[in-house]
C-alpha cells in the first residue's frame, strides 16, 4: 500500500533529473497539466476540503487547482479500529472529514497506535469519494508536538489560497466558474511591505491570463530608463533571458504589445522598443 | 644710600602718564630677574627673554628686557641688585597689564642692595605665598579686590613673612587713598622702609637659592609652564606636555617653601609695632567694615568656566570614573586617571589628574558622590579622549582642592543627549552619542584576538526605537559579562528591556553600528521620561512594527537567497544559465529512495577535508583509494540521498549529500549503515526511513544543468536543510500575503523579487532586486541613498591652540647716541611680536604707537 502510492512518480526516479526540456510547448502543456495533477501537495482547511468543486468520481479541484494529495491539522474527534483499518474522524474548527488509514504493515499500525482520541495531528493523504460521501485515503499521520504549527497550517492555508487565486489565475480545465469559499481567517493587520519577497511565477499552459502576465512584464521591462534610452532596442532573445521566461512566450507577448501599439520593432524583426517617450 | 632712584615714576608709568624715554629717563633697581623659554623653541638661545621687576623704592613694576641686550645679563653685568637707567624703552598695555620694554639702557650700578621697600601694585609676584596669613577680605569691589589682592602678594612676595609689615603696610594702603595726609602719614612710611631693609638682608641667601631655579633646566619649565597653566596670558602650550607639568608642578611648589622667614626676624620686628602703638586703632576702625564683609565661595556653573578665570568654585557630581592607566613616553612613566561631572544646570566637563594628583585625589572620588572642586588648571579638551560637550577639561594639580559635600538632589544623576537610531545613519563615524532603544536580540559572548596578542570579549544586540530603524550594539569588555548575561536573561524570558546606553561610539563596518567604550555607561530598563515613553511605545505598536537595520547583517554566504517554489525551477528555467542558480524552497519529503543511499569514501585526510572519492573493495577486507593510491583498512560512509521534494506548486527530485543528508536523517551515514547491514535491523531502519518522510523542511537548492547520454537535464542538490521554525515561517508568510494583496490592488502581476530573507524577519534588510519592474528600480534606488549618507569623514583631527610667543628680531644695537634713528626698526618689530603673542591686542594701541614717532 506505501509503495504503490507512488508507482506513477516512477519515472522521476532517475538520480534526481527532471524530465527533457527538448518537447514542444503543446506537448509540454499536455504534459505539466497531467503532471500537475498530482504533484501539488495542498494544505487545506477542512472547510476548503468540503467546498472543493469535483468533476467526477475522483476529482476534485479549487481556486481553479486540482486536489490530489492534501495536507490537514487537526483534532481527532472520533476514531474507531477495525481489522484491516483505523476509521477516524479530523476536526480543525472550520469543518470535519472521514479518514481512512489501511493498516497492512507493522510501521503503519504502531503509527496508528501512537494516536489517541482528542489529540491534534498532521497528515498527509488523497481525498476520494467513497461509498458517497468525501474521505481522505491517509498515508501519514504525524502527533503535532509544537502547537505553533497549529497557527502556521492556517496561515499556510491562507497563503496557497492567495497565491492560487491570484497568480495562477484559474485553470483552463475548468470550464464553469465556480464561487471561490470565504477565507476562514482575516489577517493580522501589518504595514505594507512594497519590497518584501513574494514569491510568483507564470503557468505555459494558462494562455490568456498568463499571455497578459507576461505581456506586462515585458512592457514594464522595455520601460525601463535604460531600454528607452537606447536606439536599437532589445532583442527578443534578452528579453526571454532576462525575465526568464520562456522565448514562445516572449515572442507571442511581442506581437501581441506590438499590435497594440505599445511597442515597436527597430532594427529588424526581433528587436523592439516601448513607444513611450517615443 | 649713595644711589638715588627715581622717586614715583613706577607710578606714573603704569598710570600712562610716561610711556617712553622721551618723557623721562628713570633710574631702577632690578629687584628680580627671571628667564623666560619659549616652549617651541627650547634650543634656540635667541628667543630667550630676560623679564624682571623695576623699583623706584617705593613701587614695582614688570620689565621684559630686548633679546639683544641678553648678553649684559649672561656676563653678570645686570642682576639682581643692578641700578640702570632706562635711555630707550616703551611701556606697553598687554592684556591689561602695562609692560615696560627696554631696547636700551645704562648700568650705574651692577650691585647693590635693595632700595626702599617697594611693592608691585598692579601684578602677581612670580612666587605667591600659598597659604600665608590674610586677613584681609576679597569681597567688595572688583576693582578693590583686585588692589587689595596685587598688593597683599606684593607684600609677601618682597617683605619678611611678619604679620607686623602687613599693619605698616596697611597705613601706606590707607595714605594712598585718602585725599589728605596726615601728619604721621611720613613717620610710618621711613618706618617701613627701615624694617623692610632688614626683612629683605636677612632673607638674602635663601632668596637666591629660589631665583637659581630658572638656571637650572629641570625646573625651568614647569615654573614657566604654570605661570602659562594659571591663564596669566600667555598662550597655551602645546596639551602633550601636560602630563610633565602636572608632576613637576608639585616639585615646583615644594621648592617655594624654602624661602619662608627664619623666626629671628619675626622676633625682630616685634618692637617696631610696640613704639607706634597710638597710630593703628584710628586704622582699624576705618576699615573694619570691609574686613569683617567676608561672603562664602560662590559656586560657578560648569557652563561660565573659562581659562581666563582666576579663582573658580564648582559644585558637581561624578557621573563616571575611568579607571587608573599608566603610560609611557620619552619623559619617563606616569599615571592618570579621569572622572566626567555634572552640575546642576547640565552642565558637564571632565577632570584628568596626573601622576602626584592622582595619589592624591583617585581614593576620594566615588561615583554618584557630589563634591566642591576649585583651583583647577583650564585646558582645551582633547576630543579624541574626551566626548563631552564642553570645549574645555579640567586638570588638577597638588594645589586644587576636593571637598566633599551633602548629596544635592538639584544635580541630576545622568544627562543623556538621545539620539533616534535612525539618525545615527547621518552621524559621522568615530562620533560619540547617546542611544535608548528596546533589545530585540543579543549573541553570545565571543572572544576575540587582538593583534597585540591580547583576548577580549565581544557580544553583539540588536537595538530599535520608534524611528523604525534597529542598529547593532557591540559590547567589548566587562561589559559582555555583567550587562550582556543581565540583557540575556531578560530577552529568554520574553521579556525585551530599554537599554539606554550613554557614550557609545558609532563606527562603519558592514553598515553602521555602535560600539562601547571605556567611558560608555549601560542601563538596563532605566527610571526616567524617555524610557517610559518608549516602553510604552513598544507596548502600544512598536511589538509588532518592521524595522530597518542599518546595520547590514553579515552572510557566511556571497549569494543572495531567493525564496521561490519548485513550479519555478521549471517555469523559468532555472539552471539553463552557465552559472547554476541557487534558490530557497520550503517543501515536504514526500518520498526518499532507501536503496544505495550511501557510499564508501575513503577517510585519508587532505588538508583540512577528507578526501570522500569513493573507494573499492580488494575483497581482502581492505579499500583502495585511486585518487590518494592508498589502501586503508576501514572506509568511511557519506550519503548521497535521493529524495522527492514536494509543495503546493509541484515535484522535483533533489540529491543529498553528506552535510544535508545528516540534518535530514539525524544521524550520520556510518550509523545508518550499520543499523541496515551489520545489525540486519531491517525494521529499525524502514522505522527511520519512515520517520522522515512527510516532514517539512527549508531547502537550499542548488540549481544546474548537466548533460547525460546527449541529453541536456536540469539537476537539483540540496546544499542545506534547515528543519521548519514555524515561528519564522508563518511570519515570512504573512508578508507573502501582504505582497499578493499590493499586488492585487496594483493590477500588476507580482514577479519574483529578490530579498534577504532571514529566519529573524524584524531584522531583515531592504530587499535588494534585479531588473525586473518599476518597483525593483525604485527599490534599488531607495536602498542606494543610505549608502551615500554613510560616506562621512573619519575622525575629528586634533589640532593644538598652542601658539609660540612673537619673537623679538635681534639685531646689533650700538648704544652711542649718533645712531638713535638706526634703531628705529627694531623698535617697529618689537611692537608686532608682543602684539602677536596677546590675544586681547586692541587695535587702537598700534596706531597710537605709530603716531607717537
Amino acid at each position: 500500500m506505501y509503495g504503490g502510492d507512488f508507482d506513477g512518480n516512477a519515472a522521476f526516479a532517475g538520480g534526481g533529473f527532471m524530465p527533457s526540456q527538448a518537447t514542444t510547448q503543446a506537448h509540454e502543456s499536455s504534459s505539466s497539466l497531467k503532471n500537475r495533477d498530482v504533484r501539488t501537495l495542498l494544505p487545506l482547511t477542512l472547510k476548503q476540503l468540503s467546498s472543493a468543486s469535483t468533476t467526477g468520481e475522483s476529482n476534485f479541484s479549487i481556486d481553479g487547482v486540482d486536489i490530489k494529495t492534501v495536507v490537514i491539522v487537526g483534532r481527532i474527534s472520533r476514531m474507531e479500529n477495525r481489522i484491516t483499518q483505523v476509521d477516524f474522524v479530523v476536526d480543525d474548527g472550520t469543518g470535519w472529514v472521514d479518514c481512512v488509514r489501511w493498516c497492512h504493515a507493522r510501521q503503519e499500525t504502531e503509527e496508528m497506535e501512537a494516536v489517541k482520541l482528542g489529540m491534534y495531528v498532521r497528515l498527509h493523504g488523497h481525498l476520494k469519494i467513497f461509498q458517497g460521501k468525501r474521505s481522505v485515503n491517509v498515508f501519514s499521520v504525524r502527533p503535532v508536538t509544537d502547537f505553533n504549527e497549529i497557527v502556521h497550517h492556517f496561515t499556510e492555508c491562507m497563503y496557497v489560497h492567495m497565491y492560487n487565486t491570484k497568480l495562477r489565475g484559474g485553470s483552463i480545465t475548468q470550464d464553469t466558474a465556480t464561487p471561490r469559499p470565504q477565507m476562514p481567517y482575516s489577517t493580522m493587520p501589518t504595514p505594507a511591505k512594497p519590497y518584501q519577497t513574494g514569491p510568483s511565477n507564470q503557468f505555459p499552459n494558462q494562455f490568456n491570463d498568463s499571455m497578459h502576465g507576461v505581456k506586462q512584464t515585458v512592457l514594464n521591462y522595455l520601460n525601463q530608463p535604460m531600454h528607452i534610452v537606447s536606439e536599437a532596442g532589445v532583442h527578443c532573445d534578452i528579453i526571454a533571458r532576462e525575465l526568464r521566461i520562456p522565448l514562445l512566450q516572449v515572442k507571442e507577448a511581442l506581437e501581441q504589445l506590438s499590435n497594440d501599439g505599445c511597442i515597436y520593432s527597430t532594427l529588424d524583426e526581433t528587436c523592439f522598443k516601448s513607444t513611450a517617450n517615443a | 644710600m649713595a644711589v638715588s632712584l627715581t622717586e614715583g615714576v613706577v607710578m606714573k608709568m603704569l598710570n600712562g602718564e610716561v610711556t617712553s624715554e622721551t618723557d623721562m629717563m628713570p633710574v631702577l633697581q632690578v629687584t628680580e630677574l627671571k628667564l623666560i623659554q619659549s616652549k617651541l623653541h627650547q634650543n634656540q638661545e635667541s628667543s630667550n627673554r630676560y623679564k624682571f621687576l623695576l623699583s623706584d623704592g617705593t613701587d614695582l613694576a614688570a620689565g621684559m628686557l630686548n633679546t639683544s641686550l641678553n648678553s649684559l645679563v649672561n656676563q653678570g653685568t645686570i642682576q639682581l641688585g643692578s641700578v640702570i637707567r632706562l635711555t630707550h624703552y616703551i611701556c606697553n598695555l598687554i592684556q591689561t597689564r602695562r609692560i615696560v620694554v627696554i631696547m636700551q639702557l645704562e648700568v650705574i650700578v651692577e650691585k647693590c642692595n635693595i632700595i626702599g621697600n617697594p611693592k608691585e601694585p598692579g601684578h602677581s609676584s612670580i612666587n605667591p605665598q600659598r597659604g600665608g596669613v590674610n586677613t584681609q577680605s576679597n569681597g567688595g569691589s572688583e576693582q578693590q579686590q583686585a588692589r587689595r589682592s596685587d598688593v597683599n602678594g606684593g607684600r609677601y612676595g618682597v617683605s619678611a613673612n611678619s604679620p607686623q609689615p602687613q599693619v605698616v603696610h596697611n597705613s601706606s594702603d590707607a595714605g594712598r587713598y585718602c585725599v589728605s595726609a596726615n601728619s604721621p602719614q611720613p613717620q610710618v612710611v621711613h618706618s617701613s622702609s627701615d624694617a623692610g631693609r632688614y626683612g629683605v638682608s636677612a632673607n638674602s641667601p635663601q632668596r637666591q637659592v629660589v631665583h637659581n631655579s630658572p638656571d637650572a633646566g629641570r625646573y625651568g619649565q614647569p615654573q614657566v609652564s604654570q605661570r602659562y597653566g594659571t591663564g596669566s596670558g600667555y598662550p597655551e602650550t602645546s596639551p602633550s606636555t601636560r602630563p610633565y607639568v602636572s608632576s613637576n608642578a608639585g616639585y615646583g611648589g615644594s621648592r617655594q617653601d624654602q624661602p619662608r622667614a627664619p623666626t629671628a626676624t619675626t622676633a625682630y620686628s616685634r618692637p617696631v609695632q610696640s613704639a607706634y602703638q597710638p597710630q593703628q586703632p584710628p586704622m582699624y576702625v576705618n576699615r573694619g567694615p570691609v574686613a569683617r564683609n567676608e561672603a562664602p565661595p560662590r559656586i560657578n556653573p560648569i557652563a561660565a568656566l573659562n581659562p581666563y578665570q582666576g579663582r573658580w568654585t564648582i559644585k558637581v557630581r561624578v557621573t563616571s570614573k575611568a579607571d587608573l592607566r599608566r603610560f609611557n613616553n620619552p619623559r619617563g612613566e606616569g599615571k592618570l586617571f579621569s572622572f566626567d561631572l555634572l552640575d546642576a544646570d547640565g552642565g558637564e566637563i571632565r577632570v584628568t589628574c596626573f601622576n602626584d594628583a592622582v595619589d592624591q585625589f583617585f581614593d576620594k572620588i566615588v561615583v554618584g558622590n557630589v563634591y566642591l572642586i576649585s583651583r583647577g588648571n583650564l585646558k582645551p579638551a582633547q576630543k579624541n579622549f574626551n566626548h563631552l560637550p564642553n570645549d574645555y577639561e579640567i586638570h588638577l594639580d597638588s594645589a586644587s582642592t576636593i571637598q566633599p559635600c551633602e548629596d544635592d538632589g538639584t544635580i541630576p544623576r545622568y544627562h543623556f543627549h538621545f539620539r533616534n537610531i535612525g539618525d545615527i545613519e547621518n552621524m559621522e563615524n568615530n562620533s560619540t552619542t547617546d542611544v535608548i532603544g528596546i533589545v530585540s536580540s543579543i549573541s553570545p559572548t565571543v572572544a576575540i584576538m587582538r593583534k597585540n596578542l591580547t583576548e577580549v570579549q565581544k557580544r553583539s544586540l540588536q537595538l530599535k526605537d520608534m524611528s523604525g530603524r534597529s542598529v547593532e550594539v557591540t559590547m567589548w569588555g566587562n561589559f559582555c559579562n555583567a550587562e550582556g548575561q543581565k540583557l540575556q536573561n531578560l530577552c529568554d524570558s520574553g521579556v525585551f528591556p530599554v537599554l539606554a546606553l550613554k557614550a557609545g561610539r558609532i563606527g562603519e563596518f558592514n553598515g553602521k553600528q555602535v560600539s562601547t567604550i571605556g567611558a560608555s555607561q549601560f542601563f538596563i530598563e532605566p527610571d526616567f521620561p524617555e524610557a517610559r515613553e518608549l516602553r510604552q511605545w513598544y507596548e502600544r505598536e512598536g511589538r509588532n512594527a518592521h524595522f530597518t537595520s542599518i546595520s547590514r547583517e553579515f552572510s557566511g554566504v556571497g549569494r543572495q537567497e531567493v525564496r521561490k517554489v519548485i513550479a519555478q525551477i521549471k517555469d523559468e528555467k532555472l539552471g539553463t544559465s552557465e552559472k547554476p542558480d541557487w534558490i530557497t524552497v520550503c517543501a515536504t519529503i514526500s518520498f526518499m529512495k532507501v536503496e544505495n543511499f550511501c557510499y564508501t569514501a575513503c577517510p585519508i585526510m587532505n588538508g583540512d577535508r577528507p578526501c570522500s572519492k569513493k573507494v573499492t573493495n580488494n575483497g581482502d577486507g581492505t579499500w583502495r583509494c585511486e585518487k590518494c593510491d592508498k589502501c586503508v583498512d576501514e572506509c568511511d560512509y557519506r550519503y548521497i540521498l535521493q529524495i522527492q521534494l514536494q509543495d503546493h506548486t509541484d515535484l522535483t527530485w533533489a540529491t543529498a549529500f553528506q552535510e544535508a543528508g545528516e540534518e535530514i536523517m539525524g544521524m550520520s551515514a556510518k550509523d545508518l549503515y550499520y543499523v541496515k547491514y551489520e545489525n540486519q535491523d531491517e525494521e529499525k531502519f524502514e522505522d527511520i526511513i519512515r520517520s522522515v518522510a512527510f516532514t517539512k523542511y527549508i531547502f537550499k537548492l542548488k540549481i544546474k544543468e548537466e548533460t547525460y547520454s546527449d541529453e541536456q537535464r536540469v539537476k537539483a542538490t540540496v546544499v542545506k536543510a534547515e528543519k521548519l521554525n514555524y515561528s519564522s515561517n508563518t511570519r515570512f508568510m504573512l508578508e507573502a500575503i501582504d505582497k499578493l494583496k499590493i499586488g492585487d490592488a496594483n493590477s500588476l502581476p507580482i514577479k519574483a523579487e529578490s530579498s534577504n530573507y532571514r529566519s529573524d524577519a524584524f531584522n531583515s534588510g531592504v530587499g535588494t532586486s534585479g531588473t525586473r519592474d518599476t518597483a525593483s528600480v525604485d527599490a534599488r534606488r531607495e536602498f542606494g541613498l543610505p549608502a551615500a549618507n554613510q560616506v562621512g569623514q573619519y575622525g575629528n583631527q586634533y589640532s593644538s591652540d598652542a601658539r609660540s610667543l612673537g619673537g623679538f628680531t635681534s639685531c646689533n644695537v650700538c648704544r652711542s647716541n649718533s645712531h638713535v634713528s638706526a634703531n628705529c626698526p627694531t623698535l617697529m618689530s618689537e611692537p608686532q611680536g608682543q602684539y602677536m603673542g596677546g590675544t586681547n591686542a586692541g587695535g587702537g594701541m598700534p596706531r597710537q604707537h605709530v603716531g607717537s614717532y
